[in-house]
């Protein structure tokens, strides 16, 4: 009975909301996993772009090529999942005063990753890769680590922001 | 004089003391309130906001020691020594007005 009243007195006049926060695990946290993820995306690019550019599709070229639309499909996802967890758990508003166009950076990787669920245009692969590099650099200034580029040692071969540990 | 407030509960890291959903009723005053260990507290931390623990540790200097019920909360660490004066107050009443 209480509990109802209080709840209509939320409902009419707005409580202030304290905050229980859990992390687990605690301070865990690097955007590597959505660079990796970002890179797949344009391999499986890449890979599709070539069973494209094929005369005539076989029953194993039309099985590799579904299996290769469902991976970009899943690893896209990944790098929306792996930034969303970042930006919501672990920026704060500190962060977010440092880095002020976190919030636009964010969006423009869901729209690109989305993009890069819907196309295989090599171009939207590698801006996803652009901006995922763009918000690692943010992230490791914020922990004060200094970072680097260079290029991944495996195809698609491009540059990768990575922190100096 | 004395301040009460009602608080929303926003997160697990009190259960099962506290749980998400959960209303809370915060005393504070306008002189120096006094906190002891075990008190379940509203702070205003510099990174977190607005939040809700259990001061389990006092410094000689008034600082206090934060942390959550459940295993799933930030640690004590994480959360750091806190001054007094960043505490909004105490919770008083939270199990029987959440039935």
């Amino acid at each position: 009975m209480i509990r109802s009243l209080l709840s209509k007195i939320d409902k009419r006049m707005g409580v202030k909301k304290v905050y229980a926060h859990c992390d687990i695990p605690c301070k865990i946290y690097d955007p590597s996993a959505a660079q990796i993820a970002a890179l797949s995306v344009i391999r499986f690019i890449d890979l599709i772009n070539e069973i494209n550019a094929k005369e005539s599709l076989n029953a194993n070229d039309q099985a590799q090529l579904v299996r290769l639309v469902r991976e970009k499909e899943i690893h896209a996802k990944k790098v929306k999942d792996e930034i969303t967890v970042i930006w919501g758990d672990y920026f704060k508003q500190p962060q977010f005063d440092q880095f002020p166009n976190t919030h636009s950076l964010v969006h423009s990787i869901m729209l690109t990753g989305s993009a890069c669920k819907q196309h295989i245009d090599r171009e939207k692969g590698l801006k996803l890769l652009e901006l995922v590099n763009e918000f690692s650099a943010s992230f490791w200034a914020t922990k004060k680590v200094e970072t680097f580029t260079a290029t991944c040692p495996y195809p698609p071969s491009l540059k990768v922001v990575y922190p100096t540990l | 004089m004395l301040r009460i407030k009602l608080k929303k509960i926003v997160g697990d890291s009190m259960a099962p003391t506290i749980n998400d959903d959960d209303y809370v009723i915060v005393l504070s005053t306008y002189y120096r309130q006094r906190y002891r260990v075990n008190d379940i507290v509203v702070c205003d931390h510099p990174e977190y906001q607005h939040i809700i623990k259990r001061i389990s540790n006092i410094r000689d200097n008034g600082d206090v020691s934060l942390s959550g019920d459940s295993i799933k909360s930030m640690d004590s660490k994480t959360i750091g020594w806190q001054p007094q004066s960043r505490l909004q107050g105490k919770v008083i009443i939270f199990n029987r007005i959440n039935k």
